[in-house]
């Protein structure tokens, strides 16, 4: 609307079109309105129905709505667990702190990892229903203070099935768990089983006090 | 559980759902009229009919249609649409805190609005996919996700109307219901039409980015045969039922290149692949710094009406251990994830990969002038609570039909909420003569028990390989895996009662058998009812979260007593062959509840819904939002494709449009160097690794 006004007062002032005041601004008001009406037409129709908006048109890139909420929960919180609470957590769930009356330790399960041929036969669709896959937890143990005990009997995988399974457990590199661990340095463990597809859980326990369940997913497709 | 399968017929019945009742949208006063006529006449006759819990597809008399096909906000108000599809979660995996991924979980939903009751529309991953782009119900092959690149043989139902014909729209397999995996074929024929080609038909851009698109892969085929082919594994689709190994998808990721085709839904329909359309204006890898996202973002010109983003198999969750990046290193730029520093999978990096994303989307101009983000899952792989085992939310029923319901069906028919689907030509329900359960249906049914044609013999029992039930005449025994053998539990029960206390008992359990001291011979394990116990409870220490007892019965289901108290029992070995009670009333039909998430200046942050809503629900929510019918008019004249066409299926209502006004656009806010959650801002603005 404005650029249609300003163009005829632009050719007028040009010598163009000579007209008397009164009428001046009649045909001024009437080449508005006229104007104004060509605009919403021109921008109600046509040209591609989804488009810039143009209250719109200034807003630059970079600035997150000033109505999105700030959140207040870290998203990246650090889980604590105790035999009088213990925690739900998951294998793809953040650290878990896990504090025992004789020391504490910062802990996480990350798996099931499975050979790649056994995902191979699963997708030619050579791998039963009823097959096991050779599968691998991670266990890490990591800034322990004091005597956070590390016994193989203390972990068990129930499968989707409600089968209570004991992987073996040994250190990263494979070998046999010793009696006890040295602090000074994150201890990773190597969690082992045949395992059904489908979903299941870790339990890590204090003797027979569950500390931490981690829950899986155990998917070949 | 609320069956909405009749146990009674005559005869082994393919379960139809009966379609009646006018089109939705009544625009006068004499449309008003023959409708209110008429759907008093269909009611009346569908009362009739159908099966009490059985979904009735005419308006309700109480009734009242709302104007713009219940959408809950005036169409064009949504300019810009980012639909994001993760996979395998179930709703109480995922929004219910037991993972710790704080940003789907909460900062997500205090955005937004948390859909709590929306589901999935089938087992396995494709067919969601499928139904998301079409309508299309699920069949064989897309549940199977695909293993070759081959054609689809077979036509769209056009006979009828949506009033008559429950299958109208729909595509019917050359190969006949319940096929064998591989008769149907994958990639659906020109005749089926897709959001995309109606987005094309109205001139309104779209665009499809995929992570991972393209990249070099390591000791492995190539993902994709590139953007000309939209994203397949092979340039070339194979004839139906195709085995050949050029033909051969590939499903898995590897260390480079997390891409997997079968959650692109571009390459599997030929309408879009002779639409000219496989191109870098309408596929891009995500993360591109020439095409993809964040450059598209910077300009509501260069930012596409619809955007469909397809995480990796790493980022979209289905991983567990993530073969490649996770996103845990950060960012360098916008663009260039960082080494990760470890490879967790599933909802963590799921997490990690929408805490970059969805701040990039939020901070653009387009999102800011009427954008949409809808936030999902493919479907529900099983809900974590099936098994009891890890039953920990407040949100849930204790009973095991309560776990099986959150694998279940959902959506909202004239007003409403129903724990259904419609099942399509090709998965059809079959039941039998007395009701039972005999075909796998959209959901899969891994989870149905049934036993073999030895067992059933003599009974009334229907075996898995009798006609009617999936070719494959696979058993489907309880959770679909390994049969479990021998169990020995600890139990108590007094002498005289049938219900015996057992903690490890699992609904999978029912139909074993029981033995030991106090159980009379020729037990069996009835209903079994798990009550959730929070694993923050410390009496609980030392054993799983939940307590559970089973009801004693035989081999007729018919009540038993126990003759002494009990204080163990031994269940045996459980097989097709030991299994008499199997349970074929209770299948589970749909994806199973996953949740969804939306987020615009349309909704006030922190809205809940708790109306059903599925993916056939979002599908013709994007078409009504983008009013795709002005130019494509669907198979309902109103815009909508396949089922998303369902006569009385309810769109985003007001329930999740809850600021129909929407908020200014104004420039303030704050810059996207500081993330949403009140971090502070690191170099480059963009984040680094924290875990």
């Amino acid at each position: 609307m404005a650029v249609g006004s300003e163009s005829a007062g632009t050719f007028a002032h040009n010598g163009g079109w000579a007209f008397r005041p009164g009428l001046r601004r009649g045909v001024l008001a009437a080449i508005t309105v006229l104007a104004a009406a060509v605009a919403v037409v021109v921008l109600s129709s046509g040209g591609g129905r989804v488009r810039p908006h143009n209250a719109a048109a200034s807003l630059r890139y970079g600035q997150i709505p000033s109505w999105i909420p700030r959140q207040k929960q870290p998203s990246d919180s650090v889980v604590s667990a105790t035999i009088a609470k213990p925690v739900l957590a998951a294998v793809e769930g953040d650290t878990v702190l896990a504090r025992l009356p004789v020391g504490s330790a910062y802990v996480t399960a990350v798996g099931p990892s499975v050979p790649n041929w056994v995902q191979t036969y699963a997708h030619k669709n050579l791998w039963t229903a009823d097959s096991l896959a050779p599968s691998t937890f991670t266990f890490t143990v990591a800034d322990r203070k004091g005597a956070v005990p590390l016994r193989p009997a203390d972990f068990e995988i129930q499968t989707e099935e409600g089968q209570i399974v004991h992987p073996a457990v040994s250190l990263a590199d494979g070998k046999a768990l010793p009696a006890s661990v040295k602090l000074s340095r994150p201890v990773t463990l190597s969690l082992r089983a045949k395992l059904p597809e489908g979903e299941g859980a870790i339990r890590w326990a204090d003797g027979s006090r569950t500390l931490v369940i981690w829950m899986y997913s155990l998917e070949l497709d | 559980m609320s069956s909405l399968f009749g146990r009674s017929g005559s005869a082994a019945t393919i379960v139809r759902r009966r379609r009646g009742g006018p089109r939705f949208r009544i625009r006068s006063l004499a449309a008003l009229t023959v409708v209110a006529l008429t759907t008093a006449a269909v009611a009346a006759d569908a009362s009739a009919s159908t099966a009490p819990d059985q979904p009735t597809l005419t308006p309700p008399s109480y009734y009242v249609a709302p104007s713009n096909d219940g959408l809950g906000v005036s169409p064009g108000k949504i300019k810009h649409v980012w639909l994001i599809v993760l996979e395998n979660k179930a709703y109480d995996a995922s929004f219910t805190g037991l993972n710790n991924n704080n940003y789907l979980w909460q900062t997500l939903p205090s955005q937004g609005a948390l859909l709590e009751n929306y589901y999935g529309t089938g087992h396995s991953s494709q067919d969601n996919y499928i139904a998301l782009a079409s309508g299309q119900a699920p069949q064989t092959d897309t549940q199977d996700d695909c293993d070759d690149y081959d054609a689809l043989s077979g036509s769209v139902d056009n006979s009828g109307s949506l009033q008559t014909n429950p299958d109208y729209g729909q595509i019917v397999s050359a190969a006949g219901p319940e096929a064998q995996p591989n008769a149907n074929g994958c990639v659906y024929p020109s005749s089926v039409s897709t959001i995309f080609n109606q987005l094309d038909a109205n001139h309104i851009s779209w665009k499809l980015y995929a992570q991972d698109l393209g990249n070099p892969d390591t000791g492995d085929t190539p993902h994709d045969a590139g953007t000309q082919y939209c994203g397949a594994d092979e340039p070339t689709v194979g004839p139906t039922g195709s085995t050949a190994a050029q033909y051969a998808t590939h499903g898995s990721a590897n260390q480079t290149d997390q891409y997997v085709a079968y959650h692109n839904p571009l390459p599997f329909f030929a309408s879009i692949l002779n639409s000219g359309d496989c191109n870098s204006q309408h596929l891009a890898s995500l993360f591109s710094s020439t095409d993809g996202l964040y450059h598209d973002l910077q300009h509501e010109s260069t930012t596409p009406a619809f955007t469909e983003i397809v995480p990796n198999d790493c980022s979209d969750g289905h991983d567990a251990v993530c073969k490649g990046n996770n996103l845990s290193g950060g960012f360098s730029n916008p663009t260039t994830a960082n080494a990760p520093a470890n490879y967790n999978g599933g909802l963590y990096s799921a997490d990690l990969f929408l805490e970059h994303v969805i701040p990039e989307i939020e901070a653009s101009p387009a999102f800011r002038d009427g954008g949409m983000i809808d936030i999902t899952f493919d479907e529900a792989y099983p809900p974590f609570t099936f098994n009891n085992s890890f039953v920990n939310s407040s949100l849930l029923a204790p009973t095991a039909a309560g776990m099986l319901q959150t694998d279940n069906a959902g959506e909202t028919l004239w007003g409403r909420s129903l724990n259904w689907e419609p099942t399509g030509p090709n998965t059809p329900l079959v039941t039998s003569a007395t009701g039972q359960q005999l075909s796998a249906g959209p959901g899969y049914n891994k989870n149905l028990d049934r036993p073999d044609a030895t067992t059933a013999a003599g009974s009334s029992l229907v075996p898995c390989t009798s006609t009617g039930v999936p070719a494959d005449g696979q058993c489907f025994l309880g959770g679909g895996g390994t049969t479990p053998g021998p169990r020995t539990d600890t139990a108590t029960a007094a002498v005289g009662t049938n219900t015996v206390s057992d903690n490890s008992v699992e609904i999978t359990d029912e139909g074993r058998s029981v033995s030991g001291t106090g159980i009379p011979s020729g037990a069996f394990v009835g209903d079994v009812t798990n009550t959730p116990a929070t694993a923050t409870t410390g009496a609980l220490s030392g054993g799983f979260v939940d307590t559970g007892s089973f009801a004693l019965v035989d081999a007729n289901g018919n009540s038993l007593s126990t003759t002494a108290a009990v204080t163990s029992v031994t269940l045996g070995s459980q097989s097709a062959v030991t299994d008499p009670l199997y349970d074929a009333y209770d299948p589970t039909t749909g994806g199973g509840q996953t949740g969804d998430v939306v987020i615009s200046p349309y909704v006030k942050p922190g809205t809940v819904s708790t109306r059903y809503y599925n993916h056939y629900s979002t599908l013709r929510t994007i078409e009504d939002l983008l009013e795709v019918g002005r130019n494509s008019p669907g198979i309902d004249g109103e815009g909508h494709l396949g089922y998303a066409a369902q006569p009385g299926l309810a769109p985003f209502g007001a329930d999740v449009f809850t600021n129909p006004n929407g908020y200014p656009s104004d420039s303030s806010g704050y810059p996207i160097g500081w993330r949403a959650n009140g971090g502070a801002p690191s170099i480059h603005g963009w984040r680094h690794g924290r875990r």
